[in-house]
């Protein structure tokens, strides 16, 4: 088996190493990033290869260390996967972009001595020119509840010194899991005021059809994922773009990404994390960023809000009430954790699994999961007699498991 | 009447003077001085006063007086006359070595006229405050151990001094057989005690060698019998590094000092966040950034927030996950914190230079490791004068802080794991233990240690240094143990019960002479539990303080440098530290060829597959003989569970044992469930001779990993070599059947033993699950030895023919999983003719066929002859042996040419004994 791991780093100038020279025969000489003839420019490589590698004469120069350049280089990115490289869409830069240069490596790793893989080619796409010269976003507020409808706002500012910047008119947001509700939309100019304003109704938000044209303001797309919007064109440095929405957040940490990009054609350009406007009263300047915080599932359980779609249970085929539905919230995991919801009766004895599944964090209805509408009957399809059932919730995590229990009743 | 002259100053001094004038008076008319000492009370002592002037020698002469004041009252002032030595010869000088010097103790009383053996000391503060002498006597006269006692009635103690002590608290906390330094053992009938002290990390040697950085060894164990049964034990052992620059009143002599040289300020920490069990792929270590963060304290108390400052830190590597980093299988997280970039220098309240500490909180989750280093934290300090270091790039070396437990995947563990950076520098066991005997039949021991790895922030700066170990609310990392046994005949009750944490540390690293660290070398530890699997005078690790004995090592440690290079556990059943497979090696004579291979040799000698015990591990290899790197805890690190058997004697001859055995490893999910019975039958009886049985058979379910370092004999110089085995994991859902038959008959001349070896591994995995985890249905190993030799005589001539019959059927074996069926036979015959008194012709013929019975390509045959005369006289008090003789072997393997050896040899031995005893 051979493994491809293919990285990337961007940078502003040519090269992402600072070169250095050292005195020769003092060993508290510190290293000197700059050229001898030119104290203000760096130390070229050309230079540095003039210099010895191990210097004879004490004073003069040799080969210092090279270190890398990380004022104006990225670090190398984690290894882009290999399945998403090699599929039709390619995968995602997730180096600082828009940069003028980029590298990329690939690492061949082999656990055989004679297995081997070949590389044919590697392609890039790219904008041109790009949307801005940065996009810098934030979320506010950062350190929610879990599990509680949070009104958050977005902002994007739109940093655009140069000429030839595309600017944009759409904006694409990542969400976990569905969002309750996008409020409201805010363009705002340099100078703070505001340029365009709109809330949106509660049915703009609930069909995923809505389609925008020239300078409207309307949701192109809301999904499991996340949502887009569409307004005027934004081409002017320093305009900041605020989205108000409502969503539930699941997990310790939480990120929401997202791109801008120009409405009928491929060019996109994705944000940055930064300090893109004061957002609220403890909006801490240092903290800005795009990630939100929950830190409360590290002391809670796994188990969030439960929810049953009507409080009886009445199986008589009259079309009311004859399925029960189920909904919960799965906190904290974000990989596959053991979900379970069974069936008991008064006395504790066993009836049905009503419901089976590995799953992460996130909200499981029955719209999404048919298992969890229950008919009334048990494990061997019999319609059980009327009364009141337990139904026991259970989240195995590898590490911490939690279970909640709850009376149901069946009536006729 | 002087004296009173100058007793003119104070009341005291006129006391004194007046004293001594009267003792003098009472002792002697004549005034020796104080050749004769002082008596007081009684009691003379020879403590030391000073010059004193004798009063009849002070003349007002200008003459120049050149001999000592006291001869005055025998030669008087005639000092220039001419010696002769007609009538008195010449007394020679005496060489003042043979007499020794005088030594006196702190309060001046003369303790004696002889020499210094040993003498370790420490003076803080000052440069080079460390002392340890010890003399070439100590080595030449006692061979390196030095003991003084002492005993009254139930009181009794004794102090051990030497580099070659066998030393013990307990073997979780410490264990070496060669320790170097300072044993006090007190032992009272109800009490009984030990301490330990050692700077015997340095090595030692015949100078003084006055250091101030050096690594100190302390220890003890304090036992006190509780009643008639029982005895309640505390103990603790600690190795931490010592600057005698510093004060000892105000640095911490448990978490120990920074040396010198490594007290330097520190530019970049990085933090590497690692997969802990990377061999799945996934569900390595999860890092969230936004929920993790740096705090910096400066000298004057205030703190600096990573976040409040931006300062970041460099991130490489990972994979993006949903508001998190993960690192999978055998990628890494790295994390670099740059005091010297723009981002810190311009926003921290103060310079890096007066950081004393630092504090990571790091978010994480899922089966996380993480490492840490600095720039200070490298494989040779920067301004190391080590010769050792010499030419080697200073990388910086990790250093392992927390591991997850278990092997989470899901992010169900995600927690804020905050600790402290720093360089190692004291290592800190303590614990307790229990132990009853013969309560209503049950005997039980029980023991828990804490163990702490402490650290300090360097910084020149600073006059005490911030200490931390391990992360909060995890400092000490604990292992603990229970043994208890029951006996009600015929039955009888076992179970134990243990834990030891991944991070169960007894090892620290020392210090170099200069005061500098290495830390990426391995020889540069001290081990207070050292890893000596065979249980011999040398620990199978190379360490410095076993390996620096210097001149006065034994000729054994200073050949094989101080380090076991032969690690044969078990296969050395004799004690003569001489692998039992290849008796026939010794130094004079390397052998390097098995004794179960050598012609005549191999009818007594037969293969380690033969060797029998039991595998609670189920890594293919008995336990008994297995063989690692670990120190030698009684429970492996990382390993927690118990085990319960109980059996019954159903006859004098017979029991049998049932059993369980749960055990999990505590950084993984991995686990070892096993269900077992065993039954053993031994009988000897004087017509049928010694019959052993055993029976084991196993219900296993086992996926812990137990690695071994395995001493495999082979044809090399060095007659075999330690080889890294990984456990094949071969019963992960397995029944296992173990069984040994063993008989051994003499009758007269006639010697007859047979042993037959077999276990079998079966697989209840199905035919999928066995081919995912490459496994075949079974493993198995047989094997079958005859063997029977007669001796006779016939008129002068002893006969003795014999035969050995050996048969393996297996389908892999302990070094590898080669299938093979053999079968082998032997016949061999050896005369004997006395030719004089004690010598003694000596003939021999083997005649060797073995079959490879899966395919014929290793059939071979081998015919051996030997002929010597052999004859022992004495000689200058010894017993020579003469050996002469002639060796013939031809090997004639099938489809090749034969091949044949012809050997000729004259020896001669010099002995003790008439007859040499093996």
């Amino acid at each position: 088996m051979t493994d491809l791991r293919v990285r990337t780093r961007t940078g502003s100038d040519d090269t992402p190493f600072i070169y250095h020279r050292r005195e020769v025969g003092n060993p508290n000489a510190e290293d000197i990033p700059f050229s001898e003839q030119d104290p203000d420019e760096p130390l070229s490589r050309r230079d540095f290869l003039r210099l010895p590698v191990k210097g004879d004469a004490p004073g003069s120069m040799e080969r210092g260390s090279i270190r890398e350049d990380l004022d104006n280089w990225s670090p190398w990115s984690p290894p882009y996967s290999i399945a998403d490289i090699a599929g039709p869409a390619g995968a995602r830069n997730t180096s600082p972009a828009p940069r003028t240069y980029i590298q990329f490596r690939v690492d061949f790793v082999s656990a055989e001595l004679l297995s081997s893989n070949v590389l044919n080619s590697v392609a890039f796409e790219f904008t041109r020119p790009a949307l801005a010269d940065v996009l810098v976003a934030e979320v506010f507020p950062r350190q929610v509840e879990a599990a509680r409808d949070i009104s958050f706002v977005y902002a994007v500012r739109a940093d655009m010194a140069r000429s030839e910047l595309q600017g944009f008119n759409s904006f694409e947001l990542s969400t976990p899991g569905r969002v309750e509700r996008v409020e409201r939309l805010e363009i705002l100019g340099a100078d703070g005021k505001i340029v365009h304003a709109h809330s949106f109704a509660v049915q703009d938000g609930v069909t995923d059809e809505l389609t925008a044209a020239g300078d409207s303001v309307a949701i192109t797309s809301i999904t499991d994922e996340g949502f887009a919007v569409h307004f005027p064109q934004i081409e002017t440095g320093g305009t900041l773009l605020k989205i108000h929405f409502v969503n539930r957040i699941f997990a310790y940490s939480t990120d929401f990404a997202g791109r801008a990009f120009v409405q009928g054609t491929d060019a996109f350009q994705w944000v940055q994390a930064g300090d893109a406007a004061v957002l609220g009263e403890s909006d801490a300047t240092f903290e800005s960023g795009i990630t939100v915080l929950s830190s409360d599932v590290t002391r809670t359980g796994l188990i969030g809000t439960v929810a049953f779609e009507s409080p009886v249970l009445t199986p008589n085929g009259d079309g009311t009430n004859d399925l029960l539905g189920l909904s919960f919230e799965v906190l904290t995991v974000v990989g596959e954790a053991n979900i379970r919801t069974q069936l008991f009766d008064l006395g504790g004895r066993y009836l049905a699994t009503l419901f089976e599944h590995q799953g992460g964090n996130g909200s499981y209805t029955s719209a999404d999961f048919p298992d969890l509408e229950w008919d009334g009957r048990d494990g061997r399809g019999n319609l059980l007699p009327p009364g009141i059932y337990l139904l026991r919730l259970e989240v195995e995590g590898d590490a911490r498991s939690s279970a909640t229990t709850r009376a149901v009743a069946i009536a006729y | 009447m002087g004296k009173f002259v100058n007793s003119r100053f104070t009341l005291i001094r006129i006391l004194v003077a007046g004293s001594t004038l009267w003792f003098g008076a009472v002792e002697s008319q004549v005034d020796y001085g104080g050749r004769l000492g002082n008596v007081q009370g009684g009691i003379r002592s020879f403590e030391p006063g000073g010059p004193m002037p004798l009063m009849e020698a002070v003349d007002p002469a200008v003459r120049k007086w050149y001999v000592p004041q006291e001869a005055y009252s025998q030669s008087s002032r005639w000092q220039w006359q001419t010696i002769n030595y007609a009538r008195d010869p010449y007394q020679r000088y005496v060489d003042t070595d043979l007499e020794g010097d005088f030594f006196y103790d702190q309060f001046g009383n003369l303790l004696t006229q002889g020499w210094l053996l040993y003498n370790t000391s420490q003076t803080s503060p000052l440069e080079e405050g460390h002392l340890t002498f010890e003399s070439s006597r100590l080595n030449e006269w006692f061979s390196r151990v030095a003991v003084s006692s002492d005993s009254k009635g139930e009181y009794r103690y004794a102090l051990t001094v030497g580099r070659d002590l066998r030393t013990t608290l307990t073997p979780m906390v410490f264990s070496k057989p060669r320790f170097n330094g300072v044993q006090l053992d007190f032992l009272t009938d109800k009490y009984k005690g030990t301490l330990l002290y050692s700077q015997g990390a340095i090595g030692g040697g015949s100078n003084l060698r006055p250091r101030s950085d050096v690594t100190t060894i302390m220890g003890g164990r304090f036992v006190v019998q509780v009643g008639d049964f029982v005895e309640l034990g505390v103990h603790m052992a600690n190795a931490h590094q010592s600057n005698s620059l510093n004060d000892q009143l105000t640095d911490n002599l448990i978490s120990g000092s920074l040396p010198e040289s490594m007290n330097a300020q520190v530019s970049v920490i990085d933090i590497v966040l690692r997969d802990d069990s990377p061999e799945d792929g996934t569900g390595g270590a999860a890092y969230f950034p936004a929920g993790s963060d740096i705090v910096i304290t400066y000298l004057d108390g205030s703190r600096d927030v990573g976040k409040d400052i931006r300062f970041a830190p460099i991130v490489r590597g990972g994979v993006q996950g949903q508001g998190f980093l993960t690192a999978n299988g055998d990628e890494e997280i790295r994390l670099t914190y740059d005091f010297t970039e723009p981002t810190f220098v311009s926003r921290a309240r103060a310079d890096r230079s007066e950081i004393v500490k630092v504090d990571f909180r790091m978010t994480l989750a899922n089966d996380y490791q993480i490492w840490m280093t600095s720039d200070r934290h490298a494989e040779c300090s920067p301004n190391s004068r080590d010769p050792g270091c010499a030419g080697r790039s200073s990388e910086p070396v990790l250093l392992l802080v927390d591991r997850a437990e278990g092997n989470v995947k899901d992010g169900s563990n995600v927690r804020l794991v905050e600790f402290e950076y720093g360089l190692p520098t004291a290592t800190q066991i303590l614990g307790s233990s229990l132990k009853v005997s013969n309560v209503w039949g049950i005997d039980l021991y029980g023991e828990y240690d804490l163990s702490w790895s402490y650290r300090k922030y360097p910084n020149p700066l600073a006059e005490t240094h911030k200490v931390s170990s391990g992360v909060r609310g995890k400092r000490a990392k604990p292992a603990w143990m229970l043994n208890l046994s029951k006996k009600a005949h015929p039955f009888f009750f076992f179970g134990e019960a243990y834990s030891v944490d991944p991070l169960y540390n007894t090892q620290t690293y020392i210090t170099s002479a200069d005061g500098s660290m290495d830390y990426g070398d391995d020889r540069l530890k001290y081990e207070l539990v050292d890893d000596n699997d065979d249980q011999d005078r040398l620990p199978d690790l190379f360490r410095f303080d076993t390996a620096a004995q210097g001149a006065g090592a034994s000729a054994l440690a200073n050949e094989v440098g101080a380090v076991d290079v032969r690690t044969f556990p078990g296969w050395d059943r004799n004690n003569d530290f001489i692998p039992d497979y290849n008796q026939n090696d010794n130094r004079a004579q390397p052998n390097t060829i098995p004794d179960y291979e050598e012609p005549f040799l191999r009818f007594g000698s037969d293969r380690p597959e033969f060797v029998f015990g039991v595998d609670m591990n189920h890594n293919y290899w008995i336990d008994y003989f297995e063989n690692d790197d670990e120190p030698d805890y009684p429970y492996r690190r990382d390993h927690r569970g118990f085990n319960l058997f109980a059996g019954a004697h159903l006859t004098a001859d017979l029991n049998v044992k049932v059993g369980a055995l749960r055990e999990e490893s505590i950084a993984s999910d991995r686990r070892s469930h096993s269900d077992y019975l065993v039954m053993e039958y031994h009988r000897t009886s004087p017509r049928w001779g010694r019959l052993r049985l055993f029976e084991m058979l196993e219900s296993v379910h086992d996926n812990i990993e137990n690695p071994l370092l395995q001493w495999a004999p082979d044809n090399s110089l060095d007659g075999g070599r330690v080889t890294p085995l990984a456990d094949p994991l071969m019963a992960r859902n397995t029944w296992i059947h173990r069984s040994f038959v063993g008989h051994h008959w003499q009758l007269g001349s006639f010697f007859m033993q047979n042993k037959l070896s077999h276990f079998h591994f079966t697989q209840r995995a199905n035919k999928q699950e066995r081919q995912r985890l490459g496994l075949d249905k079974s493993d198995f190993f047989f094997g079958l030895i005859n063997k029977a030799a007669y001796s006779y005589r016939l008129g002068p001539l002893e006969l003795l023919p014999r035969w050995k019959s050996e048969y393996i059927n297996q389908s892999r074996d302990l070094f590898s999983a080669t299938e093979r069926t053999t079968l082998t036979e032997t016949f061999s015959g050896l005369v004997v003719l006395p030719l004089l008194k004690a010598t003694t012709l000596q003939g021999g013929i083997e005649y060797l066929v073995s079959w490879d019975l899966d395919g014929r390509a290793a059939d071979f045959n081998s015919r051996s002859t030997g002929l010597q005369i052999t004859s022992s006289s004495g000689y200058q008090g010894y017993v020579m042996w003469l050996v002469t003789g002639l060796a013939v072997e031809r090997t004639d393997p099938r489809g090749e040419d034969p091949f044949t050896q012809v050997q000729s040899f004259i020896s001669i031995y010099a002995g003790l004994e008439q007859k040499a005893s093996p």
